[in-house]
């Protein structure tokens, strides 16, 4: 509402500022200084000020600060490493790792020794020698003793306009029809393509403003008003207002248009329920009644409730804003001739071997530093890897089988980061049999080794997951006790449930998709008398089998299209979801329902998270595995090639250094 | 051999015609329901699917269907692929011209590689160049393509950095996937070689044609070879379509635009019209090339007559 609009404001006025400042308006243009006192929660970033949760400290002397807080003020990839009690940092192609406890570092592969050993404090946090760290990254330090404040100044490099960047598909695109699908490929050219009503940052969910500069909710929060940027052109020159707005939006109503058999609808409007949507979607009404264009540049929709989550779902990048003109017009080859207001424009496309993505100069929040993006489309593993080995691809997803050894070659280049990611084994309780007691249920959970899986299988590149909601979400309850490996407990739990020799059960797979972790999932029942028959199949035989519950268990993930709780309990736990095999319960959809009406985050988390700790603790209907992480190696010259925790980059504010 | 050739071509017709009944049938028989394939994870949803299958046509009898699909054929038009939306007809002409390329350049080296290991061998039977070829051949029949295709990026494109690892710009990006398919045919072209050749050159005809004195040179290739093509022949012209429609896996390792990948998605996608289009497609060709090589029979071995 009020606070809201000023926030709107705010931001608007700081992009406006951006483009003034700068051609390219890309958070590494800024120099950064961030400014300390010992003992006070209370920091500067480049004057805005911020709040510690761990304040600098001095011990033994040395003026020791918090490390993550002071990467991510400098937009760098910072990353814990709980196996080797390593922390790091990746900034503008320096690697700085530490050691908890150790005085040796390693600056860009070479050791160096440090006067005093990281540590981590009671806070939870690591802190480290300021003097140290600000140097190794190219910073200078500066010291007042009469207020005890410590001041860091880091000079950023200047953004290199020009050049290409290389990167790749692991599979062919339908098209560039936003609405057609939902999976990642489609997501991550609407990124570059399309502009929303609302996006997210680069490297989080943050909304942002994009076609819209500011939005106001009315006070029975139904009706929300958006206020457009009347600067924005598409790229066949045609200027993008309201009408295209309300255009994107009721094409996914249309009972005979993309949205309506891809998901896009079913998964993302449908729970909205903007007034009038399901009347067009049945075909009683050829228009939406609840989305209104007030004049060209003003546009509003109203939700028969409220819904939390909605603006967040506006920058789900199948929402990307089309230009009705150019979808008219083209018909059913749009998907092949797409028209968008984004950074990027489609300039080549051809199935099976690459995507050209050109540099829309007249870009509205100023032209991208690249001058394009070359996809290739390579399946094959080895040849990605192969192809980035020879420099013929910029970056690079290291293939599990290869990992260990990309990893090391490149040890300088390697960036993560946490996905908003679910693993879990889903339970058929519907199903009769040892299943639908909860003992069973529970055994199964104790005799998996998640940590070696993790270790081994993974990589390392995953969290052990405690309940449904990953770290970084709103909701993430830290406090959950978690699971631990203990199999003597397992087999008790299977002798008292009156299976000591175990049984056997169908657990179903989609061929070369996650082969190796069910076949050690199998391995982990043997040991409890499990015998698991897994049932490789196809793509449409997994699904037709999950959605008919023709299995016993399921090896599953869930990947968050926005930062909100109801993402992951409306589509996994909700009656009528095509999730967990048909087993809800009508208490807990009221819960659910209830809770995605309400606003205030705070008074939802608690909704959530007890809901939570009964679905997992108290009915066991899922064993929670882990959250998964996303591991990139680059050359070193890309720089802000931000992974996202949806796994949606964009390559806007991506350039090439010199 | 006009009035063979016009036959061969109806026959041609009812080959078309047989080959799609059978596919059709057979992608009925398959379980799976091409609608639900595209719904996925939604294909739980029955309203869906209805829906779908109805805008699909897939809700009509097998018996309508198929006539409907005959009768598109009739007028050239193959549909609509399911998944990719276009015309069946412009996916695989888009993909033409690099399958075209690879087949041709892939033959070059098969044929070039093939025939003379497979001449001298036979030629120099139980010499050092025999034992070698005939290894060497041995090898290029049981190694996998993209066991071969790899070891080739890794030397020529990473190590030597002579070529691009993958793709498909210019005509040196198709040395690396010609060479690899090449030397994979040219192993069993050679072996068929050496072993035709060895019968031929125990005939009576080659030992008169010795025994008037001819020059060995002449006797080889005059009498010996040409009459050693024909099985030769035969093999290339199977491998010949083979490379047209299937090198699905040297396009994967290679990321090369061609036919042979298309058609395999569309039966792992339960795309009907690509399935069909894909098969058509398949047997026009092989009935085309085995005309081609009968009629090669008739001019290698004047002996045939088709009359």
């Amino acid at each position: 509402m009020e606070a809201k609009r000023v926030i709107s404001l705010v931001l608007t006025i700081a992009l406006v500022l951006g483009i003034w400042a700068a051609p390219v308006n890309v958070a590494a243009d800024q120099d950064a200084i961030i400014s300390m006192t010992i003992g006070s929660t209370k920091a500067y970033v480049n004057l805005v000020p911020k709040t510690l949760d761990q304040p600098p400290v001095i011990i033994n002397g040395r003026t020791m600060v918090p490390f993550r807080f002071i990467g991510e003020s400098l937009d760098a990839f910072v990353d814990y490493n709980p196996t080797d009690k390593t922390v790091s940092y990746v900034l503008e192609g320096n690697n700085i790792t530490l050691k908890i406890g150790s005085t040796t570092a390693t600056v860009n592969g070479v050791s160096k020794t440090l006067d005093a050993a990281p540590v981590i404090l009671k806070t939870g946090r690591t802190v480290v020698p300021v003097r140290f760290i600000s140097e190794a990254v190219g910073a200078t330090v500066g010291w007042n003793p009469t207020t005890h404040t410590v001041t860091i100044t880091f000079k950023k490099e200047a953004v290199v306009i020009g050049g290409i960047l290389h990167d790749y598909n692991g599979g062919d695109l339908d098209g560039f029809d936003p609405q057609s699908n939902t999976n990642l490929l489609l997501f991550n050219a609407c990124r570059q393509i399309y502009s929303n009503v609302v996006t997210v940052g680069y490297k989080d969910f943050t909304i942002m403003p994009d076609v819209a500069k500011s939005w106001d909710t009315s006070s029975d929060g139904k009706t929300i008003t958006f206020h457009l940027r009347n600067d924005i052109y598409f790229s066949d020159g045609t200027k993008l207002t309201a009408n295209d707005v309300k255009f994107t939006f009721e094409r996914c109503f249309d009972p005979n248009g993309p949205a309506y058999t891809s998901g896009v609808l079913d998964y993302y409007l449908t729970p909205v329920k903007i007034v009038g949507g399901q009347a067009k979607a049945d075909g009683k009404a050829s228009t939406v009644s609840g989305i209104k264009v007030l004049d060209d540049y003003t546009i509003s929709f109203t939700l028969e409730q409220p819904y939390a989550p909605f603006i967040q779902v506006l920058a789900i990048p199948a929402f990307g804003i089309l230009s009705e003109k150019a979808v008219t017009k083209m018909g059913d080859t749009y998907f092949a001739h797409p028209v968008g207001s984004g950074p990027f424009y489609v300039k080549e496309w051809q199935r099976g071997s690459h995507i050209l993505y050109a540099a829309n100069l007249k870009y509205f929040k100023g032209r991208p530093a690249l001058d394009g993006v070359h996809i290739d489309i390579v399946e094959d593993e080895n040849t990605q890897v192969l192809k980035f080995k020879k420099g013929e691809l910029d970056v690079l997803y290291p293939p599990l089988a290869q990992y260990d050894e990309l990893v090391k070659t490149y040890a300088t280049n390697v960036y993560k980061t946490a996905d908003m990611s679910y693993y879990r084994i889903d339970f058929n309780i519907k199903r009769k049999g040892p299943l639908q007691d909860i003992s069973v249920r529970q055994a199964i959970g104790y005799a998996i080794n998640r940590e070696q899986i993790l270790a081994k299988i993974l990589k390392g590149q995953g969290y052990l997951a405690k309940g449904i909601f990953p770290p970084g979400l709103p909701a993430y309850n830290a406090s959950l006790p978690g699971f631990s490996y203990d199999l003597a407990k397992a087999k008790q739990l299977m002798k008292d449930a009156g299976y000591p020799n175990g049984f056997s059960l169908e657990m179903v797979m989609r061929s070369g998709r996650m082969e190796d972790e069910h076949l050690a999932l199998q391995e982990a029942l043997k040991q409890i008398g499990i015998t698991v028959n897994l049932k490789k199949l196809d793509s449409a035989t997994y699904w037709q089998l999950l959605g008919a519950g023709e299995t016993d268990i399921a090896y599953r993930n869930w990947w968050a299209d926005f930062a909100d709780p109801d993402n992951f309990m409306a589509p996994l736990f909700h009656t009528g979801t095509d999730s967990n095999m048909g087993w809800a319960k009508p208490e807990y959809d009221a819960i659910i329902e209830k809770a995605a009406k309400m606003t205030r985050i705070s008074e939802r988390i608690p909704l959530y998270q007890d809901l939570e700790r009964k679905l997992i603790y108290q009915d066991v209907v899922q064993f929670p595995l882990w959250n998964t992480i996303t591991t990139v190696i680059s050359n070193p010259k890309v720089r802000n090639y931000y992974l996202h925790p949806s796994g949606v980059v964009a390559y806007y504010p991506v350039y090439l250094a010199h | 051999m006009r009035n063979y050739v016009i036959r061969r071509l109806l026959l041609l017709i009812l080959v078309l015609w047989g080959v799609t009944l059978v596919t059709f049938v057979l992608m009925h028989v398959v379980p799976g329901d091409p609608a639900k394939v595209l719904l996925g994870k939604l294909s739980g949803n029955e309203a869906l699917v209805t829906k779908l299958q109805h805008q699909l046509g897939l809700d009509k009898p097998l018996v309508v269907q198929y006539f409907e699909f005959v009768k598109g054929v009739l007028r050239g038009n193959l549909g609509n692929s399911y998944k990719f939306k276009a015309s069946v007809m412009s996916l695989i002409l888009e993909r033409m011209p690099a399958t075209i390329k690879l087949t041709f350049g892939a033959l070059i080296i098969g044929l070039l590689v093939g025939l003379s290991s497979g001449i001298i061998s036979a030629v120099r039977r139980y010499s050092i160049w025999d034992t070698f070829s005939m290894i060497f051949a041995f090898i290029g029949v049981s190694m996998p393509v993209f066991w071969l295709a790899m070891l080739l990026q890794l030397l020529f494109a990473v190590k030597l950095g002579w070529f691009h690892v993958s793709g498909f710009e210019g005509l040196r990006d198709l040395v690396l996937p010609s060479v690899t398919l090449g030397l994979i045919y040219s192993a069993s072209i050679a072996r068929m070689t050496r072993s035709s050749i060895l019968e031929v050159i125990r005939m009576d005809y080659v030992r008169t044609a010795r025994a008037k004195g001819a020059p060995e040179r002449i006797v080889i290739f005059r009498h010996v070879f040409r009459n050693a093509l024909i099985p030769v022949v035969t093999l290339i012209g199977m491998q010949f379509g083979g490379l047209l429609t299937g090198a699905a896996l040297t396009e994967t390792v290679f990321q090369i635009p061609g036919v042979g990948k298309l058609l395999i998605n569309s039966t792992l996608d339960l795309d009907y019209p690509m399935i069909q289009g894909g098969v058509i497609f398949v047997a026009i060709i092989f009935v085309l090339i085995n005309l081609f090589v009968d009629i090669l029979y008739a001019y290698l071995d004047p002996t045939i007559r088709y009359d």
